[in-house]
């Protein structure tokens, strides 16, 4: 009976709902109802239909009873979604009067009613969505699904909601005196239940507690394009339907990501479907269907302890908390600022099994970022350069090139022992693959310098070089301290100079190419001779 | 001025104004909040020990994400530092990250001009000396010192 069922938040612009009500004896009823509706007006609905007086119903949803005042709109409930109504023996009728106040009252125990025949369903996830019913059931344990319920009702009366332990960084509510299979349950509740739901429960229960909940965060590419409070869900790995029950929780994101780790029983009929597949919806826009998921930013997480930025030293929420040892972590601008600037220097990491990356920015060890849509992040055109350049690092570990034509790069995987490459896909540059100058025939002739220098990030405009060597004293000798650039002469990476040394390292992580500021070509010991600074 | 300028940068102000690093002064500039005028103190023992060294210091726009650009502006005979005063130091470069501060910047300085590392020169010629005759690199070193960095 921890049911669950919310629509998407958005939705439901009209006030008429048809519900439907399934109870403890196995009974399944619609109800139409409007939001406006308190909880005990339901009851009063309900109670003709289930024979029951209205006194002795109790209405669960989200694995806590929902008081007599409080309005269904509250609830966030979705059109065809499914409330959970209990019956209540009461103390006249038992006998018992000395058991005192209801939350007392077993309810399992009223098990002069027939709800054998319900078998381990009372734990339910359910969710109406796509017009599809979906229901996730944890199964019972063997003593039987009747210390779930006591458990469930005592918990109902309990204030606060246990934040996921396993899933959630920050202090974990560890008093979970509760039955094991009753926690998992209520956990798998809490994370899926949007803050307003958080909100209204702890509002009910008058519980002040930590603020701010743990969420999943998706990046919502369609229709939203921007981070969001993300939705977990689950189904069967063969029918993709989603009644089924699962034989453990999920407990970390390798549970959820990867598939195959947590087993399940289909319930569908003709289905024989033993593992369950997550999946994760955006909370932000009503679902279009259900291939209408979201990828989840893992990295992504509510600052519940407020850990303060690395960069900024603010403390925000979400934040982006890096997989390393120390579990560094940065702000979402600040993460941004960070994925932009070495994006722009071509500082991010070609991963042969990652892809094009970045590490947490202290450097850590094995923090390499496995999702790239965290990149995302960084907004259209920066993804799309991302995305170009990654191609391009790909191209280039593959033995390929680059076209060196300002503004072009299209990625050439040229013939092995061919010197003339022709940017034929791209803008029609013919050059030479050792020297990336206009194509020549005999000799490479570095001084020469005749090909196209792009100087700068932005614009592509030829700079002599013995000028723009001329013109740095000034430079460096006023007030504030100006850099300039130029391409790297294997990759035309522009290369920031702030050093007096002439000795370029280019900045490229997979490229690397040490040369020399003064003649663009490779660092030699002439160089040093000549210029090593200046 | 102070107009749009992060907050972290404010918050690094604050604390190096608050608690400065013992022999570093740091004022920002009057008109620009992200332009440090920096004083040194030569350390003891070292050769530029009595020495008064200015520097400037440059947050740029990307700051933290990229590195301060620092410069001496007292002449310096020192092996990591070039003529025109820029500093070879790797936090500056490579190994900047955004969790390393204004304050960390100024104290790796002080370090270097306690610890001179010739095997990673700037300033071929000074580092060369250093190598080969490090007696005479340092007579020199306190010569500079007593001319460019006392006295004014
Ligand atoms: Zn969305
Ligand atoms: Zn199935
Ligand atoms: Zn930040
Ligand atoms: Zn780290
Ligand atoms: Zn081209
Ligand atoms: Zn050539
Ligand atoms: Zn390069
Ligand atoms: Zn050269």
């Amino acid at each position: 009976m921890a049911l669950f069922g919310f629509g998407s938040s958005q939705a439901a612009v009209s006030n008429e709902l048809e519900v439907y009500v399934r109870t403890n004896t196995g009974e399944k009823v619609s109800v139409r109802l409007d939001q406006s509706w308190t909880v005990s007006q339901i009851k009063t609905t309900l109670a003709p239909k289930l024979q029951s007086p209205a006194d002795n119903l109790r209405i669960i949803f989200a694995g806590k009873e929902l008081p007599d005042d409080m309005v269904m709109r509250q609830c966030d409930l979705g059109n065809h979604s499914i409330l959970h109504a209990v019956r209540v023996v009461s103390k006249e009728d038992e006998g018992k009067g000395a058991a005192g106040p209801s939350e007392v009252e077993n309810v399992a125990s009223s098990s002069n009613t027939q709800e054998d025949g319900v078998g381990g369903t009372e734990v339910t996830q359910t969710e109406k969505e796509d017009g599809r019913l979906q229901e996730v059931e944890v199964p019972s344990t063997s003593s039987g699904h009747t210390d779930a319920e006591v458990d469930l009702r005592s918990k109902a009366a309990s204030p606060p909601l246990p934040e996921d332990p396993c899933l959630m960084p920050g202090p974990s509510t560890s008093n979970r005196s509760c039955g094991r299979l009753l926690c998992d349950a209520s956990t798998v509740i809490t994370i899926q239940m949007t803050e307003a739901e958080q909100k209204s429960i702890r509002d009910l229960k008058s519980y002040d507690g930590m603020g701010e909940r743990p969420h999943f965060y998706v990046y919502c590419v369609v229709p939203c394009n921007s981070v969001q409070v993300g939705k977990l869900r689950v189904r069967c790995a063969s029918c993709k339907q989603g009644a089924l029950t699962l034989h453990r929780d999920p407990c970390n994101w390798e549970d959820v990501l990867q598939p195959g780790k947590i087993n399940a029983t289909c319930e569908t009929p003709d289905c024989s479907g033993t593992q369950a597949e997550f999946f994760f919806k955006c909370r932000g826009h009503e679902t279009s269907g259900e291939d209408d998921t979201s990828v989840a930013l893992y990295l992504v997480r509510a600052n519940l302890p407020a850990v303060p930025c690395l960069a900024c030293t603010d403390v925000s929420s979400p934040v982006v908390v890096f997989e390393c040892a120390d579990a560094h972590v940065m702000c979402l601008d600040c993460f941004v600022t960070y994925c932009v600037s070495r994006l722009n220097e071509r500082q991010f990491i070609q991963d042969e099994r990652l892809g094009y990356t970045l590490s947490c920015p202290i450097g850590c060890q094995d923090s390499l970022i496995r999702e790239v849509h965290h990149f995302k992040l960084m907004g259209d055109n920066n993804y799309e350069r991302y995305q170009r350049w990654g191609t391009e690092e790909a191209v280039l570990a593959a033995g390929g090139v680059l076209c060196p034509y300002p503004g072009c790069g299209q990625g050439i995987i040229p013939d092995q022992d061919c010197r003339r490459v022709a940017c034929l896909n791209g803008c029609g540059y013919v050059f030479c693959r050792l020297c990336l100058q206009g194509y020549h025939i005999g000799e490479c002739n570095p001084e020469d310098g005749n090909g196209p220098n792009v100087i700068g990030n932005s614009g592509s405009f030829a700079v002599d070089p013995s000028r723009a060597a001329g013109s740095r004293w000034d430079e460096a000798t006023s007030l504030a301290i100006r850099v300039t650039t130029k391409p790297c002469p294997k990759c035309r990476t522009p290369t920031e100079r702030d050093g007096g040394c002439m000795h370029m390292v280019c900045t490229r992580a997979s490229c690397g190419f040490h040369w020399c500021w003064v003649c663009q070509t490779e660092w030699t010991r002439e160089c040093m001779a000549a210029h090593w600074f200046g | 001025m102070a107009a749009g300028l992060p907050r972290r940068i404010i918050k690094e102000t604050q604390r190096l104004m608050a608690e400065p690093v013992p022999g570093i002064s740091a004022v920002p500039d009057e008109s620009n909040a992200r332009y440090f005028h920096v004083v040194v103190a030569g350390p003891e023992g070292s050769p530029f020990e009595g020495g008064v060294f200015k520097l400037e210091l440059f947050l740029p726009e990307e700051y933290p994400m990229s590195a301060p650009k620092v410069r001496f502006m007292t002449k310096i005979y020192h092996p990591n530092i070039d003529k025109l005063g820029r500093i070879c130091l790797d936090i500056l470069k490579d190994k900047w990250s955004p969790a390393l501060q204004i304050r960390t910047v100024l104290l790796s300085i002080q370090a270097l001009l306690s610890a001179p590392n010739p095997d990673d020169p700037l300033a071929n010629d000074v580092a060369e000396l250093w190598k080969v005759n490090e007696m005479e690199a340092i007579r020199i070193a306190r010569e500079w010192t007593r001319t460019y960095a006392m006295g004014n």
